[in-house]
């Protein structure tokens, strides 16, 4: 059974005349068979008296299954009234809108504007949580996990005390960033200081004495006074000199 | 309990507008007997307006039936939707609600439907469509045009006037038979239907249902001794 009222855009059920007439006039065009079919019906007294009646009982009932919850209960499934379906979680206690449809089969509904919006709005939701979750899964799985500072399992959950993390280390270390050693500095400014200067040694002969220099030796390259010289400054003596020094 | 019971009992008689004197008479020893008989004009001005609370309250306090008495409830309001012979599209759609509260499948309404008048319950039909109106006044005209032709072949003796002819269609109907029924249908109808309508079957029920069906049982008896003449 259709909401012949609804169909023709009227808000409710009305005894005007001249108010379905103009509504029918106006939705002629959209929506010819339940036109048809309401000017069939609602424009005979007879017929009309029978429809209405019959349409606040199927009206009402459509209010109490939503509020009993049996909207989807097999009985009312079989009496093809989803004009009269109301929404169960709808404050309101007006069915759901029904819109003239321009062509197709009659008994169809397409749904309106603001619920189409609505389904949109929740899928682009819907599509944004689950990247961020994709996203933050990526990045987790890709962080070096540390041994400390896991979580009890929802079924081990103990005392309130025991869901605080067990310090404040934090959970997950961030990747550490590659540190230069002293060495490497050393060697960087050795290197740079010999090209400087227009001494030009092979990188073995640098690590050697590099590492002499850093462990306090006296000038590595002696032959060349330039290590000494440029890396401590002029006038400076390097750490080894001062220890002979005293001794 | 009661009060529940009757107010959806009302509401199925009240839902074409009007209550019956058969209607009102089964409201009445049902009030009676459950001590309502006073809130009964309150109970049927409830069922009236269709006030959704007092309707929904009324669902509530039925859901509590057990398994046993949900199907004898069942019986009562199908039997109150055809107390005046016709179970109209309202009816009809009274009863499947009511059938969902108390949680009986299709397949039980339609079994409990069969016992007690012989045939399917009937789809619900549709008055929002100009095929339902159309056929629906081709129906009236072949059973008139019947009427006019085979009044010599009636099984059961035609009426002589046009008050006794209405009396006679509502006692077929009260035994679920349209008006071409043979005097065996109508034994059978009869036999099938006392037995459903049996007040013994409602003592599990409570005294207002017993007094209900003991209404039902005087209406299919009288039916049965004015159609085959007893």
């Amino acid at each position: 059974m259709k909401d012949l009222y609804r169909r023709i855009g009227l808000s409710s059920q009305t005894d005007d005349r001249a108010a379905i007439e103009r509504a029918l006039s106006s939705s002629s065009n959209s929506n010819p068979a339940s036109v048809r079919a309401a000017r069939h019906i609602l424009l005979d007294s007879d017929r009309k008296v029978v429809y209405d009646r019959t349409r606040e009982i199927v009206l009402r009932i459509g209010q109490l299954r939503a509020n009993l919850g049996l909207s989807r209960a097999p009985n009312g499934l079989a009496t093809d009234c989803g004009d009269f379906e109301v929404c169960p979680s709808s404050p309101s206690r007006q069915p759901r809108a029904v819109r003239p449809r321009s062509n197709g089969p009659q008994g169809q509904r397409r749904p309106d504007s603001s619920r189409r919006i609505g389904r949109w709005v929740a899928l682009v939701i819907t599509t944004v949580v689950l990247c961020l979750g994709i996203i933050g899964a990526l990045s987790k799985d890709r962080s070096p996990r540390t041994s400390r500072g896991t979580f009890s399992s929802p079924s081990s959950l103990g005392t309130p005390a025991s869901w605080q993390q067990p310090s404040a280390t934090p959970i997950y270390t961030t990747p550490q960033s590659p540190v230069e050693s002293r060495a490497d500095k050393v060697r960087k400014l050795v290197k740079k200081r010999l090209e400087r200067v227009g001494i030009v040694l092979d990188s073995s002969t640098i690590d050697v004495a590099v590492e002499k220099l850093i462990q306090g030796r006296a000038d590595p390259l002696p032959a060349t006074g330039v290590l000494t010289r440029n890396f401590y400054g002029e006038g400076v003596s390097p750490p080894g000199d001062h220890d002979a020094a005293r001794q | 309990m009661a009060a529940a019971m009757v107010l959806m009992l009302s509401w199925i008689a009240s839902c074409d507008g009007k209550i019956s004197e058969e209607e009102l008479e089964g409201l009445r020893s049902i009030a009676a007997t459950g001590r309502s008989e006073a809130s009964l004009n309150a109970v049927i001005e409830i069922a009236l307006s269709g006030r959704i609370a007092d309707l929904q309250l009324a669902c509530e306090v039925l859901r509590e039936l057990d398994a046993k008495h949900r199907r004898l409830m069942l019986q009562m309001a199908v039997g109150m939707a055809l107390e005046d012979g016709v179970l109209t599209t309202a009816e009809g759609h009274i009863v499947r609600f009511i059938a969902d509260v108390l949680s009986q499948s299709p397949a039980e309404l339609d079994s409990l439907f069969r016992e007690m008048t012989g045939e399917a319950f009937p789809a619900p039909a549709d008055p929002s469509s100009v095929e339902w109106w159309v056929g629906r006044q081709q129906r009236s005209r072949s059973r008139e045009s019947n009427r006019e032709s085979d009044d010599s072949t009636r099984a059961v003796p035609p009426p002589r006037t046009a008050a006794p002819d209405m009396r006679r269609l509502r006692d077929l109907a009260a035994l679920g038979l349209d008006e071409d029924a043979s005097v065996e249908q109508v034994r059978d109808a009869y036999r099938r239907m006392a037995k459903v309508h049996h007040p013994d079957r409602f003592a599990s029920l409570g005294s207002e249902a017993v007094k209900a069906a003991e209404v039902s049982f005087r209406r299919i008896q009288a039916a049965y001794e004015r159609l085959v003449g007893a």
